[in-house]
């Protein structure tokens, strides 16, 4: 992965929303933001975020300068725009708003008794779904419990994840066609968290693995 | 010897080749863009007036019971809300996932596929060992990893032939 010194703005937009047009609408966005905060970059690559509120469009906008600011939004630059523009922090966005949707589910969610998500078990997803890359999030999903716990599952190229929230403690496991790693017991904390992320990487999506 | 009043042993268990169907009851059970299934799908549960009665079993569906998916389709009222007051009356499905009996079997050691007493045409129970004595009963301990393996592996086992209301015809 190539890498650049690089300068980064971050300002809402808050009126961003789906437009068919995503790339010519955050070409428009980004120059006037440039023209907005006058920077200019001798060489280099600036950076801008873009964040919007609800329904979510997010993008990171890589320009590319010399003697002017110049936006190069597209697939023959030298870094991958035109997708991962597109969905860059989008599927972090996902769960997060997926959180949202079974903070508010009542007992009997199924059609049968089942307990909704406990509070417990919703801020210790949250805390995962913040700190695992946004690649890592582009293969899950969350479901509820009947229990009033949760679960974070993944397909991903390589292998499945799985990781059950009681609301106290995690479990989880992943595995791919030669190796399995399980963890009971555990508490979700960061350091936690960062060895479930560095596991996925290792088993899942490391095409040696 | 586990036995449970629930199985109908006369027959012997169900035969490796037949195709089930797995009814799924909510739209939390299956994820359209991921394309997964909540392993919850499989997982036994409370039920009752006072949610305390302990799932033996859970419920499936012979597919070989209906000529083909039309068929299939037109015996379900497909729907996203499920279970009316009066089971069997107005129950309303978001969808289903099928595959073969001896796929879950190949699952794991401790699940077991009976034919029932009750509803003896349409369905049969998949059935979880505890022990050589017994059967689970009621919510599966999560925070094993075996069981919560196991549970993943039924769900994924249906992930890629899930049909929803979506879908339907």
């Amino acid at each position: 992965m190539m890498t650049f010194d690089c300068i980064e703005i971050t300002e809402e937009l808050p009126d961003l929303k789906p437009v068919d047009d995503l790339m010519g609408e955050i070409k428009r966005m980004v120059s006037e933001l440039l023209l907005r905060v006058q920077h200019t970059v001798a060489g280099g690559m600036l950076t801008v975020l873009l964040m919007g509120t609800m329904p979510m469009v997010s993008a990171n906008a890589y320009l590319f300068t010399e003697n002017k600011p110049e936006i190069i939004i597209d697939n023959s630059g030298v870094v991958p725009v035109a997708h991962d523009v597109a969905t860059f922090y989008f599927h972090h966005e996902r769960l997060t708003a997926d959180i949202e949707r079974l903070s508010v589910l009542k007992d009997g969610w199924d059609g049968n008794g089942a307990k909704a998500p406990s509070k417990e078990a919703l801020k210790q997803m949250s805390s995962i779904v913040d700190m695992l890359d946004e690649q890592v999030l582009s293969f899950c999903a969350i479901f509820p419990e009947n229990e009033s716990g949760l679960y974070l599952q993944g397909r991903f190229p390589n292998g499945r994840l799985s990781v059950y929230l009681d609301g106290n403690l995690m479990t989880y496991l992943l595995k791919n066609k030669g190796n399995r790693i399980s963890k009971s017991a555990v508490v979700v904390q960061p350091a936690a968290i960062k060895d479930l992320q560095i596991n996925i990487v290792s088993l899942l999506l490391d095409e040696n693995a | 010897m586990r036995t449970h009043k629930e199985i109908d042993t006369s027959t012997g268990c169900v035969d490796g080749t037949v195709s089930l169907i797995r009814l799924l009851c909510t739209p939390l059970y299956y994820n359209e863009m991921t394309r997964q299934v909540n392993p919850d799908a499989f997982d036994l549960r409370l039920t009752g007036k006072n949610h305390d009665q302990k799932e033996t079993f859970v419920s499936l569906i012979r597919r070989d019971k209906f000529d083909d998916d039309e068929s299939f389709l037109s015996a379900l009222e497909v729907g996203y809300v499920i279970w009316d007051k009066k089971p069997w009356e107005t129950n309303r499905y978001y969808g289903y996932g099928t595959f073969v009996c001896q796929e879950a079997l190949a699952v794991n050691d401790m699940i077991e596929i009976w034919p029932l007493l009750q509803s003896k045409e349409y369905h049969v129970g998949m059935f979880y060992a505890k022990s050589d004595d017994e059967y689970y009963s009621g919510p599966l301990p999560k925070d094993n990893p075996d069981i919560l393996e196991m549970l993943s592996d039924l769900a994924d086992l249906i992930s890629d032939t899930v049909v929803t209301t979506s879908e339907k015809k």
